[in-house]
């Protein structure tokens, strides 16, 4: 009883341990945010004298409003609905059916992983802009949903392995459709993954840089929250307690959205559908 | 089945009307002003350029146009940031028109007139106030691709306060005295040099100001292409002398020291002197807002008055040939050229553009000043990255970091160069 | 005829699921993709408006390509490393945060949360927090904890910059190779886990033996993902160190981008790209070979 105790407590103490690690570095860029600038060249490590919003304020009035962030939450949005429609049908029916076809659609999709994004870059963009379908939400959302489409229906595909199938069986034989069944029986069995899936691919798109640099930058109505942020971090700037409030600004949606979902994200196949 | 195709057409109805909305064009808060008698015909132009420390500043430039011709507007925007070069490519190959856009003279200039991406100024009115040094740089087979716009000069920078403090009278001009000023500064507890070794760029700069002065840069790269020259020579051999009384003579983790890092050094008074270009005064002024510098040439020998400064044209802005706003174009570049908007690149930018009437920013002390004496003199080499083959000079940069850790000795170093050039040629 | 028809039926409905996807998928990636395999077959260089095909020229040209092939085996360094470590500590964190140990569930989460709140952060600002971490923080820290001796120059030789691009990279992406983890964890069937505890495995051994082989599939998971970031792995580096020093962090994706953009030989840097993806395929190939062979299938 007692020896369970402590290795309770022994556990526990560890997990805090590396999560203050992982929190360190986090913890000094937030710190030397609320710097002046002399401040910060005197200490890196110290807290500042007092809170100094300052930073706060120009990397706020860089962003000129709140546009980027709907701009953001737009694209976002759109792609993922598009993401996660297409690629869990994909993924259900690739997984389902055995045989030739389905399995080398199914590498077709996941080759694409291994590309990098530089070796397809140039022509993606000229054929966007020769469809005239570059500096409008529409060009974008329709690139994210085909370039996302191979890790969606990779992370997905294992999954529906290990949902069993005597539950589609006994929607079939009621008469239900194809799509009946994908939709109110199996893709709600799918939560944990599709959940897994919506935060990966959010954090990826929101924090997406060059190719909204390259689609939609030159209409700045349009801009995400990286594209109007950038001039304030690079190689020639040396305010960095600047930079790192606008990097707590760009990071902070992302953090909270994550938190807001973690509870969908590893809920495990609970009871009800394991056993039939 | 129709639930779901109800669904998606749903979606994509609505990205449609949001995408409408989002083509609406951004209605600025200029050119919407006085009536005037003829209304004319609203213009917009875009310009392209790289430079981060000057983003605001140009703006505020380019709003003076806006107000002496209040139906043009000047949309300045600084595409890619880091990754300036690939997304100018990439738009443009897409088919993303620029009106203005800036690029590196000599090589960079030539690569995209030989592309004919860029429109030939040779006759342009404007250019006639651009000096000769500068025509040179943009003369792609006898024609003139471009306006040349910055003069940037590289040397040593050093702080002339902390000289003083040391009780240092004379700069530096040859290399013995250049060890003498790094004793005397180290013994008064000042660091003698900032250096910035993490940032392979700015081994290229201290590199190249010393390989252009010992050598003839367009001779030297004709030979080295056929085969027929190396890096190893007596001159930079002795030259290579001054990398090291820096790198014994510099702030502590010199490989972890980045140009922020050393800009800020030097902008405290902890450093007293840096090699680098002009382009770094106003970042060292961001940190010191009084900075009083003064800018000599790198020596590269024991003999008094032959060291000379570097000096170059390192931003040269250019009309897309393609553009629907050519005439407006040309009459934005040619108000850059007047003595007045000079003045203002200068005080704003801190630009010294190439121009016969225009007078150096005044910024950073002494050091505009110091450099358009030796222009004047002609006595200036060009930076060796504007003739090096492209791409030769990232890979320059690391092997110097590799010089510069030890890694390796003179030998070869010269013989990397050597075989790295060979590799950009093939 | 019943048994046709179902087939039709069947065959129909595969298309009607899988084409939209497919689709897009085509359109946006495969086509630009041929677009980039053309290109590799020219000597373009960016910017010029014609194209000059020259064959397999290119792809020839790697063979001599020192620098290529140097970056091809310091990527493989990097790779190897980072496949290695991450999934090792990941596992170990999740089958610490998903042990029964730890009685609060609530705590459970927000420790989980924690770890992987760093992927939730861009890579660029993610290599910049780590670069200014490394150059300034690090050393004030040591030096005011009296721990002088420990401070070291993390960029000034290629170990240390090595260790400070993995770091960066562990440290971002820890958190997802964990949750991919927990959640093959989550979804051994308990009963079996007691089954062996009464059949006598206990401890390390029912951990090696029983707890490891049901969780394949996440272990293929995450070696396939983990084998392809490290070989892609381009913004950190990008940021942090640009390849330095000397070339001791000049990964493939790199010399890509540079060849491409920076020395005007975007064919020639294209080819090179076609090339790093086809190795990645045939490692990603027997690795998934490998383990498939090893999968239990529920």
């Amino acid at each position: 009883m007692v020896k369970n105790r402590l290795s309770s407590l022994l556990v526990e103490a560890v997990a805090v341990l590396i999560c203050l690690l992982f929190v360190i570095p986090f913890v000094f860029a937030v710190i030397n945010s609320f710097k002046t600038y002399p401040e910060m060249m005197e200490s890196f490590i110290r807290l500042p004298n007092r809170l100094n919003f300052e930073n706060y304020v120009k990397a706020w009035t860089v962003m000129k409003g709140l546009r980027p962030f709907i701009n953001s939450i737009i694209i976002t949005v759109f792609s993922i609905i598009g993401i996660v429609l297409f690629s869990s049908m994909a993924a259900y029916k690739l997984s389902r059916t055995k045989d030739r076809k389905s399995w080398v659609i199914y590498l077709i999709f996941v080759f694409a992983l291994v590309v990098p994004f530089h070796c397809y870059m140039i022509p993606l963009v000229k054929l966007t802009a020769s469809l005239k379908l570059t500096k409008s939400y529409i060009g974008i959302v329709l690139i994210y949903w085909g370039i996302c489409m191979p890790y969606a229906i990779f992370l997905q595909h294992g999954f529906v392995k290990s949902i069993p199938y005597d539950i589609e069986e006994s929607a079939v034989i009621d008469g239900c459709t194809p799509f009946k069944t994908f939709f109110f029986i199996v893709f709600p069995l799918m939560k944990p993954i599709v959940s897994t899936l919506i935060v990966i691919d959010v954090i990826m798109i929101w924090n997406d840089f060059l190719l909204p640099m390259l689609i939609i930058f030159m209409d700045r109505s349009l801009r995400t929250v990286p594209l109007v942020q950038y001039n304030l971090y690079g190689e020639y700037n040396n305010e960095w307690n600047t930079a790192l409030a606008a990097m707590v600004l760009a990071v902070v949606p992302c953090v909270i959205f994550f938190i807001f979902m973690q509870k969908y994200i590893v809920r495990g196949i609970t009871s009800g559908s394991v056993k039939g | 089945m129709k639930r779901v195709v109800a669904f998606v057409l749903m979606t994509m109805m609505l990205l449609v009307f949001t995408a409408c909305g989002g083509n609406a064009p951004q209605q600025g808060a200029e050119s919407n002003q006085a009536e005037t008698g003829t209304p004319e015909k609203k213009v917009t132009l875009k310009l392209w350029q790289w430079r981060q420390e000057i983003v605001e500043s140009l703006e505020e430039v380019l709003n003076e146009y806006t107000k002496q011709n209040p139906n043009v507007t000047v949309i300045s925007e600084r595409p890619g940031g880091e990754e300036y070069e690939l997304t100018v490519k990439a738009m443009i190959a897409s088919g993303e028109n620029p009106d203005v856009f800036a690029v590196r003279a000599w090589s960079q200039t030539k690569e995209y007139a030989d592309a004919g991406q860029v429109l030939e100024f040779t006759n342009e009115p404007f250019m006639s106030v651009v000096s000769d040094f500068a025509k040179e740089t943009v003369n792609i087979d006898g024609k003139l691709y471009g306006l040349p716009m910055q003069v940037d000069g590289g040397g040593i920078i050093y702080n002339k306060k902390v000289f003083e403090e040391a009780g240092i009278t004379k700069p530096p001009e040859t290399i013995s005295e250049l060890e003498q000023v790094c004793e005397q500064l180290k013994s008064k507890g000042f660091i003698p040099f900032a250096v910035a070794h993490k940032d392979w760029w700015t081994l290229r700069e201290l590199f190249s100001y010393l390989h252009t002065q010992t050598t003839d840069l367009i001779e030297f790269s004709k030979a080295m292409n056929v085969g027929n020259e190396s890096f190893k020579n007596p001159k930079i051999d002795e030259a290579m002398r001054v990398v090291d009384i820096i790198n014994e003579n510099c702030n502590e983790k010199p490989m972890d020291s980045d140009y922020n890092n050393a800009c800020a050094l030097i902008a405290q008074g902890k450093a007293a002197m840096m090699v680098q270009g002009l382009w770094s005064i106003p970042v060292i002024e961001r940190v010191n807002p009084d900075f009083d510098g003064g800018f000599i040439p790198v020596p590269v020998s024991d003999t008094a008055g032959e060291a000379r400064l570097s000096a170059d044209i390192t931003v040269v802005f250019h009309i897309y040939p393609e553009s629907e706003n050519i005439e407006e174009s040309k009459k934005l570049l040619e108000w850059f050229t007047q003595k007045e908007t000079a003045k203002l690149f200068a005080e704003k930018c801190g630009f010294l553009p190439p121009f016969e009437n225009a007078t150096p920013p005044k910024g950073g002390g002494s050091v505009w000043n110091d450099m358009v004496v030796h222009v004047e003199k002609g006595n200036v080499v060009p930076f060796g990255y504007s003739i090096w083959p492209t791409g030769f000079d990232a890979q320059l940069g690391q092997i110097m970091q590799g010089y510069c850790t030890g890694e390796y000795d003179k030998d070869q170093l010269y013989k990397q160069l050597d075989d790295t050039w060979k590799s950009f040629i093939k | 005829m019943h048994i046709n028809s179902k087939k039709i039926r069947d065959t129909i409905s595969f298309y009607q699921f899988v084409l939209p996807a497919l689709l897009v998928y085509a359109m946006f990636f495969l086509i630009p993709l041929a677009g980039g395999f053309i290109l590799s077959l020219t000597d373009w260089n960016g910017i010029s408006k014609e194209l000059n095909f020259i064959g397999l020229k290119n792809y020839l040209n790697i063979l001599d390509d020192t620098r290529f092939l140097n970056s091809l085996k310091t990527t493989l360094k990097l790779t190897v490393s980072f496949v290695v470590i991450v999934n090792v500590l990941s596992l170990l964190v999740a089958f610490l945060l998903d042990s029964e140990l730890i009685k609060s569930k609530k705590r459970k989460h927000f420790y989980r949360g924690v770890i992987f709140v760093p992927h939730s952060i861009s890579l660029i600002i993610v290599a910049f927090i780590w670069q200014f971490t490394f150059t300034k923080v690090y050393s004030n820290l040591v030096n005011e904890l009296g721990l002088g001796f420990l401070d070291i120059s993390w960029f000034g030789n290629s170990t240390g910059a090595i260790a400070a691009v993995l770091i960066a990279m562990i440290w971002q992406s820890l958190g997802y190779y964990m949750v991919v983890y927990v959640a093959g964890l989550q979804t051994i069937d308990p009963n079996l886990l007691e089954a062996a505890e009464i059949d006598g495995a206990k401890g390390l051994k029912k951990t090696i033996y029983i707890t490891l082989p049901l969780i394949t599939s996440s272990i293929i998971v995450n070696l396939f993902i983990s084998i392809i970031t490290g070989f892609k792995s381009f913004d950190i580096v990008f940021q942090m160190t640009s390849g330095g020093p000397n070339n001791a962090t000049n990964v493939v994706a790199l010399d890509i981008y540079q060849e491409a953009f920076l020395t005007q030989r975007y064919g020639y840097g294209s080819a090179k790209a076609i090339i790093l993806c086809i190795l990645v395929i045939v490692l990603t190939y027997f690795q998934l070979k490998f383990f498939k062979s090893r999968e239990v299938e529920m």
